[in-house]
């Protein structure tokens, strides 16, 4: 037995925000609730499920792809996605165990109590947008703009996260490092790189599980032909010692930030076709 | 808060009075589902798994509330008509049961892999069994049973 006094299921969005404005702090949204039954604190008690609030489903339109926030992560697992979105299809393949998977949404995967994310962290190197309902209505913001902003206010439903469709010349990846794939990371990485029609680059790197939440680091407009291994090491350390390299029980500060210098330029070497980078 | 919650159960259905906070491995096993297990209570070893609309979930980390509107299976709902299934068949003639206790679990991943690709590989099994933990660690049997039960088909 779970400590939740009540459990609402509204008949729409709006309800939905006006419901957890009236509960205020001892309310919840609730999705897969894989994390928020057994994870949720003591002090929520009102649960509101938002799993029925037409916010499923994939969208391909003509240039964003929109994802719906209850979107079962399993739903995610396309041919479609794999092929324009690499970065995403790891990180939600590699993302806790089938079971769960089965009933984790998209959504939760950034709400909520919870944010060390694999998919958090590949979304952000997608450059993602997520549109919120708030009490003054529909807002889009991109997620790099959360991040600086200090996240998700819990008072927003989270309606959908859009990714542009990506040219042919941007290239993305995954990686994280646990014990155990089933393992919350201890450290992971999503990458994107983006080549422009003059040869440049710009490259986004997104970290996860080094401080509360997760770095985004941008290098713009690099020659593609200047990313050799020794620059991809540079650029790797470079971002490795600006991180905050959180220490708990699962590993120490210096050694995420050593295991993240050695994901970044893996991921790196792999997007810019350098063979045999074993970091 | 007392709450009454419609759930469809290997086909049938239940009108029960709950509470918000029962997981659905609370209700069910209340109910006399006793295949599904209580393991580790946070979603990790998979001894609770049921299916929802045919795909494996963990009933620990789920409300019965959440469960409204889906057909929910557990194993005894495999063995419906009173005679075991073959995947079940598969499961004795490989000697895969061992202790048995995350065995309800593993089977119904199984017909959940078996149903959606019906001749799996090993890496398949394999890989849709990452959320079911054999604490007597004997996977090879259990693969090997999954494997049988996929070359014969249901009569």
């Amino acid at each position: 037995m779970k400590h939740f006094r009540q459990y609402i299921v509204p008949t729409s969005q709006e309800d939905a925000v006006s419901i957890r404005r009236a509960v205020g702090a001892r309310g919840l949204f609730i999705a897969g609730g894989t994390t928020v039954v057994p994870r949720a604190a003591r002090t929520v008690d009102v649960l509101i499920d938002v799993t029925h609030l037409g916010l499923n489903g994939i969208e391909f339109q003509e240039s964003w792809v929109k994802m719906g926030a209850t979107t079962r992560l399993a739903d995610l697992l396309t041919p479609e996605i794999q092929a324009s979105f690499p970065v995403l299809y790891e990180a939600v393949s590699q993302c806790a165990t089938p079971l769960i998977r089965n009933m984790a949404t998209l959504g939760g995967s950034l709400a909520t109590v919870f944010l060390p994310s694999d998919v958090a962290v590949a979304l952000l190197a997608l450059d993602a947008q997520v549109e919120v309902l708030t009490e003054a209505g529909v807002q889009r913001l991109a997620l790099g703009d959360l991040l600086r902003s200090g996240w998700l206010n819990p008072n927003w439903l989270l309606r959908s996260l859009s990714v542009k469709k990506q040219k042919p010349t941007r290239r993305s990846a995954f990686l994280k490092f646990g014990r155990t794939s089933v393992d919350i990371a201890l450290v992971n990485v999503g990458a994107s790189f983006n080549l422009d029609e003059s040869g440049r680059v710009d490259l986004r790197i997104a970290i996860g599980q080094t401080s509360s939440l997760p770095t985004l680091e941008e290098f713009n407009g690099i020659g593609e032909s200047d990313l050799t291994q020794s620059s991809i090491d540079r650029i790797a350390s470079e971002v490795s010692k600006r991180l905050q390299g959180k220490s708990d029980f699962r590993a120490s500060g210096e050694y995420r930030k050593h295991l993240s210098k050695v994901l970044v330029a893996r991921a790196l070497a792999r997007m810019a076709g350098v063979d045999g980078y074993e970091g | 808060m007392a709450m009454k919650v419609s759930l469809t159960i290997n086909g049938e259905s239940y009108a029960i009075d709950c509470r918000a906070g029962e997981t659905l491995l609370e209700v069910l096993r209340r109910l006399g589902f006793k295949s599904v297990k209580r393991g580790c209570d946070t979603g990790n070893c998979g001894a609770c798994t049921i299916l929802l609309d045919n795909r494996p979930v963990a009933s620990c980390i789920m409300l019965a509330a959440q469960a409204e509107g889906y057909n929910i299976t557990t194993l005894e709902g495999l063995s419906a008509s009173g005679e075991i299934s073959h995947l079940q068949e598969a499961f004795i003639n490989n000697g895969a049961p061992q202790c048995g206790f995350c065995t309800p679990g593993m089977l119904l991943v199984a017909k959940a892999l078996l149903d959606t690709k019906p001749r799996p590989s090993r890496q398949d099994i394999r890989q849709a069994l990452a959320g079911n933990i054999c604490r007597c660690s004997g996977y090879v049997k259990i693969v090997d049973a999954i494997a049988d039960a996929s070359k014969k088909v249901e009569k």
